[in-house]
């Protein structure tokens, strides 16, 4: 894939995106390959390394955003451990990983490496959507490169430590995401998330056994790290949010992609109009609304334009960074359809395994599509607000929930948003028995 | 018909070597019986029962819960059309609208000649080249209706065999390197590294 | 109890056991939290989101599953808070989104958890306009059970059941989110011996049994608490019936037991009663064939052949009755040994062991045995002999036990079990001394010391084929009690009450309350003597509701038995042994009686009658007294609760029982006879939960399951050793040998099915189908891969040949055949259940 990237920012991911053939062995070696694992590997221990990720703060990049430090920290003590790599990238319009997959799995597969030697993993996995078919050829050729290379197998580098590296598809299940839903799927069952509390992967994973789940980025910023250390990362972006992150910036953008940037030195308005990043909205239009972090997240309008992408900033404000995906909106967008078509999504990718979710979001999806096709009754709008509180008490966020994960709450974050800050779009759907936009 | 051909069947094997508990194959190996026959035929999921030790229920059980796995025969082609958020704002339910005309079936649909499939996707994490597609996985965007249909024309006259393998995912994906350590071995191998490690650090003391 | 905890519950503090459930521990102390997916007998899943409740973390409290969280040390819990009420209100709603509001039609309506839950918990109105979803109406998962699709709520009761307590996962669940639904594999149907504990546990009316479909509305259902008497197991039941019919089998949640849990055997057996199947009246077999007579023509008719026999020195034989219950045993007990003096009386029909195994060990209870850290078996496939004992191991592995089964072949306990791959007669001789295969004697070596260093150690025994002798498993036992003195047996045994049958001295040397006595002038001390006196002389033969054909018995034995001996069948059934009696006398079928009856660890339970009886047909013991007062001798007594006060002062061993306190809350689960000290004590019964066993509750309303005796009023138990039993000292037979020259040859190993062809199978309609086809599975040695045909010849030393379809099966060890009993009953002609094997050559080879 080949990107629009600012060069003048630190590349800590995507330093080789664009370059031809970047996923070959060759291109790796040339561009400083594998020197990262050799360090890590030959002069530090597992706790060295462990100890410059917990400097260098970096927050995970799957969604959740809990460091990742901390999160190997957490890890039971057992001879038996596993790592994961989490490469399922399905929250809608987020592409990042995608770009990673293809583009440098060669980093991908260094920074897992590294990350099972930091953490003392038995063997580690990367799992990735079935949909990436490319993606799986080129993390395939990657790891069989690797082995051939010394970088996996027996005795790595000569340094003792040994590990085996599988890549695993999945087969269409956005729920598969899920770290632990994620688990059950690589155990070869129905990708239903674990109920948390009272264990979490890091102490019952994979085959019962202490895991780690990490996202494609977080794995990816590993080389990077061992190299440089953690205190260079965390020089960068501004409090808790360190380093760089790729946002995937899509919607009615001039130029949708990827763009690796330093946390929280932007906010959303530099990069929507930034010529090097998205360079302004589609015909000149306005921003009716936006969608932060994936559409789990609850919806922004134009006055939080000026929010830094930062994850604390963004958090208060009442949404979150989550995948790393911004959707923009402009004022021609019909808000009702945009929110119908997330919970169309919602309902489709429900797991099924618990009650609110598996019924409200069926129950919903139908409802905000009775409104969209001008079916709607005034009163909807309260029993959808109800429906929504049954899935997540309060509507508050980080919001409540009724369901074992929290895509039943992810549910409400655009049907509540959408009638909040578009109430009377709604009730012209309402009123007109159809949509003003034309449909 | 009866199961795996004896190519597939060595892959499935070797596939199921990779893991430490062999259930953890089923998927794959489903996405191998869809190479072979093109969708899960029931003897193939009963061989795969067989090969990961469960019942052919929990196959099929399992299997049924990915969209990518079919229990009944699709087409030669998947055509999948996202219109999700950031495809539909670019058009992606107008394209598949136009996907429908042109193939002459609903999403889920079969063209009469067997050639195609249209399926109504959801995001495919291409949305910087939205509205976007996959043919057999393939990725294509951005897709016009102009784009659209030359793709369908070309994939009818074959002209994209190397763009668009037969579907499987697994097609192009064979490991060449063998898993190099068993369960065991991994337990024994820890105390000889825990060992290197503990030497470094004694070094690093000093 | 010593390590209970204590949290706080809506504001009270309250004790809950280390490890419990939120919801057990609620409800224990009187807090009933709803819920759909939570089954007190199955691991939780904390789906169906119902339970929820909150509980208060580090950030405050939040709403959990209750189901699922077990109480810590003061742990808050509000189980009535707004929030609560309105989460649970909010997952009713969510159900009802797509279940149908058909509840006039469905067969759940009056007992439907859902419903009730509604009513009690739900919105007030459904706002719900929506389409529902649809799917075609109701499919059969088996010949036994009918899914409808729209009504499943998901609760993943029925799949959970299949897949971790029946480890039959052949129903899962198929598709996604709100698409998601039951399913099998296409072809494949829920072959489960258990398949309906499934209807029984389905929260809604999604499952349903055949054999119940639209039978009748639960308002409509009367009910007793029973006991089982398919299998000597004893499961507890509650026996339903509507306008005189028994409609259906529900298992009752017993601790000592069943768990709550039934086969599908025991379930569904009752269809028996109902049969057509069933006689009526007394049959006489005159000059013009077989004629319907009244009670006065036939036992006119019995007593002239008895006191014909009595003149002519003809002996006078019965067989049978463990079908019957303790009542009915000691009257049939007393007309032989005092009304007719004769000492053949011979229950053990399946060839179980000698009384003194019984009488001279300790035995254990199931509870001990499913509380040890270590359960060691040797004995046939569980599953096939005892099912729900099965599923009982399969809940004693979840919860940490360690499981080996000494067993050459692999059984269905193989699945759970570390097996150690020899014959019984191997492990005889290891226990003997004699070497045999060496990490087989390791392993056995260090099972049984780590059995040995337990306090209450325990085996689970039986024979492991009909094809040996059962004097194997007592030299087995007594070498073991050598080697480990504080051993107890769980005995595997035959049919229904064969275990009381031994306690009331329907066996051969023994008499009523494990009192010796002689044999008969005639000598036979077992069933294959009598029927080998009855063969070669004129004899005059009781059979006691025993199906002779459906036993283990060589057939050509049976019918030169039958057919050279004046036969007086008291038989509930039409077979071909009803066909061929000279009188046939009808008896009562279970549901159509009171009584007691005894299981395999010695537990006497009540049996309750739910239906009068069909036709003509009599209680035994009324049958048995008629008979004797006919030839003038009067026995006493007609009614069970005073023939169980008369066993009770005859039998030391079942201390002071009265029939009262079997009826009793706190002995609702019977007695342990010998009274022993060593019984785990059971918790206080489980409150009948109408989501973990539907239908108790709402019958409930109708008529209690067991009418409860207080505590008060019972007289207590007495286990003060003042009624002990007399002692009987365990006397082994060590007179078997096998000659170094066996080896060589092929020793066939014969298993009876679950669905044995019987009449009562027969009888059943919609479990008749499932009866096994004979097979004899081969060891691949013995056959060639290329061989044609789908059967064999087996032949036996003298001669003796049978055909029989086989399989391949490479789990047998060289030189091994696995006969498996099924339709073709003359498949037993072969074999020889007196040695110490049977050895036979393959036909063709
Ligand atoms: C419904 C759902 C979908 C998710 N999908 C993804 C995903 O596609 N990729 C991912 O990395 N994390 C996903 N996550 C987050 C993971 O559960 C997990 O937090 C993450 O993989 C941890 O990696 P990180 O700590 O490196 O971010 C998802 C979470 C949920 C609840
Ligand atoms: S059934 Fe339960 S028990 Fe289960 S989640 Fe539901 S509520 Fe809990
Ligand atoms: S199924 Fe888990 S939240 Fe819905």
């Amino acid at each position: 894939m080949e990107e629009t990237l600012e060069r003048t920012v630190p590349k800590i991911v995507t330093s080789r995106i664009g370059i031809e053939g970047s996923h070959t062995l060759e291109t790796y070696l040339t561009t400083g390959g594998y020197s990262a694992l050799r360090k890590a590997l030959t002069t530090m221990t597992p706790e060295e390394i462990q100890a410059e990720v917990m400097t260098s703060n970096l927050l995970g990049r799957g969604g959740a955003g809990f460091e990742v430090g901390r999160k190997w920290s957490m890890l039971k003590n057992s001879p038996l451990r596993y790592l994961v790599v989490n490469g399922d990238e399905s929250e809608p319009a987020t592409f990042k990983d995608h770009m990673l997959i293809e583009g440098d799995p060669h980093q991908l597969v260094e920074g897992t490496i590294i990350t099972a030697y930091a953490v003392g993993a038995a063997r580690a996995f990367i799992y990735i959507r079935g949909e990436f078919a490319l993606g799986l050829e080129r993390v395939q050729r990657a790891i069989d490169e690797a082995y051939s290379y010394g970088a996996l197998g027996r005795d790595i580098f000569g340094s003792g430590f040994s590990l085996d590296l599988v890549v695993h598809p999945g087969a269409g299940a956005y729920i598969c995401g899920e770290e632990t839903a994620l688990i059950e799927s690589l155990e070869g069952k129905r990708g239903y998330p674990r109920i948390k509390p009272p264990f979490f992967p890091a102490v019952i994973g994979l085959y019962g056994a202490p895991t780690i789940v990490n996202n494609v980025e977080s794995m990816s910023n590993m080389p990077w790290i061992v190299n440089n250390g953690g205190a260079a990362f965390a020089s960068l972006g501004v409090g808790r949010s360190t380093g760089t992150r790729i946002f995937a910036l899509a919607g009615h953008v001039n130029r949708p992609g990827n763009y690796e940037v330093e946390m929280a030195k932007l906010t959303f308005r530099d990069l929507v109009y930034k010529p090097e990043y998205g360079g302004g909205m589609r015909m000149g239009r306005n921003v009716k609304a936006f969608i932060p972090g994936g559409v789990s997240a609850p919806w922004f309008g134009p006055d939080q334009l000026d929010l830094p992408l930062a994850q604390d900033d963004v958090a208060k404000a009442g949404s979150m960074l989550g995948s790393g995906s911004i959707v923009m909106m402009d004022d021609h967008t019909c808000m009702v359809r945009a929110a119908w078509r997330i919970t169309k999504f919602f309902h489709r990718e429900s797991c099924g395994q618990c009650t609110p979710c598996r019924e409200g979001s069926g129950w919903i999806e139908k409802m905000m599509r009775r409104i969209e096709m001008g079916a709607g009754r005034e009163s909807d709008l309260d029993m959808l607000l109800d429906a929504c509180d049954n899935i997540a008490p309060g509507l508050s966020w980080p919001p409540a929930q009724t369901t074992i994960c929290v895509l039943g709450p992810s549910i409400p974050s655009s049907v509540v948003a959408g009638i909040k800050m578009f109430r009377d779009e709604f009730l012209i759907h309402i009123k007109e028995g159809g949509c003003p936009y034309g449909r | 018909m009866s199961g795996f051909t004896p190519e597939m069947r060595a892959r499935a094997e070797k596939i199921c070597s990779l893991y430490p508990q062999v259930r953890s194959a089923l998927i794959p190996l489903c996405h191998l019986a869809q190479e072979q026959a093109g969708y899960l035929r029931e003897d193939l999921m009963i061989e795969i029962a067989e090969l990961v030790g469960v019942t052919p229920a929990e196959v099929y059980g399992t299997a049924s819960f990915y969209d990518m796995l079919h229990t009944e025969p699709v087409g030669k082609y998947l055509v999948g059309v996202c219109t999700n958020i950031a495809c539909l704002l670019q058009g992606g339910e107008e394209l598949l609208e136009h996907a429908e005309e042109k193939l002459g079936v609903a999403p889920g649909g079969t063209t009469e000649d067997g050639l195609f499939t249209l399926e109504d996707m959801e995001c495919i994490a291409h949305c910087n080249k939205a509205p976007a597609l996959q043919v057999n996985y393939r990725f294509f965007g951005p897709v016009d209706e102009e784009a659209f249909d030359s793709l369908i024309d070309d994939l009818r006259e074959g002209k994209l065999v190397d763009e668009v393998p037969s579907h499987g995912t697994l097609i192009r994906q064979e490991r060449s390197a063998p898993i190099a350590l068993t369960m065991e071995e991994v337990l024994q191998e820890r105390a000889v590294s825990d060992a290197a490690i503990a030497q470094r650090k004694a070094q690093a003391q000093n | 109890m010593a390590d209970e905890i204590t949290f706080i519950l809506d504001g009270k503090e309250i004790a809950a056991e280390p490890g419990e459930l939120i919801i057990a521990a609620a409800e224990r102390n009187g807090v009933y939290i709803p819920r759909f997916c939570y089954h007190p007998h199955m691991p939780s899943v904390g789906v169906c989101r119902m339970c929820l409740v909150e509980v208060k973390g580090p950030r405050g409290f939040s709403l959990s599953p209750s189901c699922y969280l077990t109480v810590t040390p003061g742990m808050e819990v509000v189980t009535d808070s707004p929030k609560v009420k309105k989460a649970q209100n909010g997952v009713l709603e969510f159900l009802l989104v797509n279940h149908p509001l058909d509840c006039p039609v469905c067969d759940k309506g009056g007992e439907c958890p859902l419903q009730d839950q509604v009513l009690s918990y739900g919105p007030g109105e459904s706002r719900f306009v929506e389409e529902k979803r649809h799917f075609e109406k109701p499919i059969a998962l088996s010949s036994l059970v009918y899914l409808d699709r729209e009504r499943c709520i998901q609760c993943d009761r029925c799949t959970r059941f299949a897949s971790e307590v029946a480890l039959d996962p052949l129903i899962e669940f198929v598709g996604r989110g709100d698409h998601t639904e039951v399913a099998t594999f296409p072809d494949h149907p829920f072959s489960s011996y258990f398949s309906g504990n499934t209807v029984q546990i389905c929260p809604v009316g999604a499952l349903t049994a055949k054999p119940y479909r639209f039978k009748a509305r639960p308002w409509d259902l009367d009910q007793s608490e029973s006991t089982c008497t398919t299998c000597s197991l004893g499961c507890r039941i509650s026996v339903q019936s509507s306008r005189g019919e028994i409609t259906r089998y529900l298992g009752v949640d017993s601790e000592a037991v069943n768990h709550s849990w039934l086969c599908d055997r025991g379930r569904f057996g009752y269809e028996s009663t109902n049969s057509e199947h069933r006689i009526a009246k007394p049959l006489l077999r005159g000059r013009e064939g077989v004629l319907e007579v009244t009670w006065k023509e036939a036992l006119t008719k019995v007593a002239s052949l008895i006191k014909d026999a009595q003149n002519r020195s003809v002996p006078v034989a019965f067989i049978g009755g463990s079908n019957f219950t303790n009542e009915g045993i000691y009257s049939f007990v007393k007309l032989a040994r005092e009304a007719i003096g004769t000492g053949s009386i011979e229950a053990r029909v399946g060839g179980d062991v000698s009384p003194s195994l019984i009488f001279g060990t300790t035995s254990a209870t199931i509870n001990q045995v499913m509380s040890s850290p270590l359960i060691v078996i040797s004995s046939q496939d569980l599953k096939e002999a005892l099912p729900v004992l099965y599923l009982r191991l399969v809940e004693a592995k979840r919860a940490g036990a360690r499981i080996i089964e000494i067993s050459e072949t692999v059984t269905e306990v193989s699945k759970i079990s570390e097996r150690i791959a020899i014959s019984q007669l191997e492990f005889a001789q290891f226990l003997e001394g004699v070497s045999i295969e060496s990490s087989a004697a390791e392993r056995l070596s260090k099972v049984l010391d780590d059995l040995n260093l337990l306090d209450m150690p325990t085996f689970v025994l039986g024979r492991a084929s009909y094809g040996a002798s059962s004097n194997l498993i007592e030299r087995i036992a007594s070498r073991l009690l050598n080697r480990i003195p504080k051993l107890s047996f769980l005995h595997v045994m035959g049919s229904g009450n064969i275990r009381g049958a031994y306690e009331l001295g329907a066996i051969p040397g023994f008499s009523y309350g494990r009192v010796t006595s002689k044999l008969s002038a005639f000598g036979a001390s077992n069933i294959v003597e009598i029927l080998e006196l009855a063969a070669s002389k004129e004899t005059l033969l009781f059979l006691l509701d025993e199906d002779l054909n459906a036993s283990t018995l060589p057939s050509d034995l049976v019918d030169r038995a039958l057919s050279s001996s004046t036969v007086v069948s008291v038989a509930s059934l039409r077979s071909k042994i009803t066909d061929l009696a000279e009188v046939v006398l009808p008896v009562v079928a279970a549901g159509e009686y009171d009584g007691t009856t005894t299981n395999i660890e010695g537990r006497v339970t009540r049996v309750s009658a739910r239906v009068t009886p069909k036709g003509l047909s009599q209680e035994p013991s009324v049958i048995a007294n008629e008979i004797a007062r006919e030839i003038g001798i009067d026995l006493g007594k007609y009614e069970p609760s005073e023939i169980f006060q008369e066993i009770v002062s005859n039998c030391s061993t079942f201390g002071n029982l009265t029939y009262n306190m079997l009826s009793s809350d706190r002995f609702a689960d019977g007695v342990v006879v010998p009274l022993s000290t060593t019984e785990v004590a059971l918790k206080a019964r489980r409150r009948l939960d109408p989501v973990a066993t539907p239908g108790l509750l709402s019958t409930e309303k109708v008529g209690p399951a067991i009418t409860y005796i207080a505590e008060e009023e019972v007289t207590p138990l007495v286990n003060d050793g003042s009624r002990r039993a007399a002692h009987v000292n365990f006397e082994p037979s060590f007179d078997l040998g096998i000659s170094p020259t066996d080896s060589g040859k092929i020793r066939i190993l014969v298993e009876k099915p679950l669905y044995a062809p019987s009449a009562q199978l027969d009888a059943s309609e919609a479990m008749r189908s499932l009866t096994s086809e004979a097979v004899a599975y081969i060891a691949p040695d013995l056959i060639d891969s290329d061989r044609v045909g789908d059967t064999v010849t087996l032949r036996r030393g003298d001669g003796k040949e049978v055909e029989v379809g086989y399989k391949v099966d490479g789990s047998l060890p060289k030189n091994t055949i696995r006969l498996r009993i099924g339709a073709n009953h003359d498949l037993l002609n072969i074999v020889d259940s007196s040695a110490n094997a049977t050895f036979v050559t393959l036909g063709d080879k």
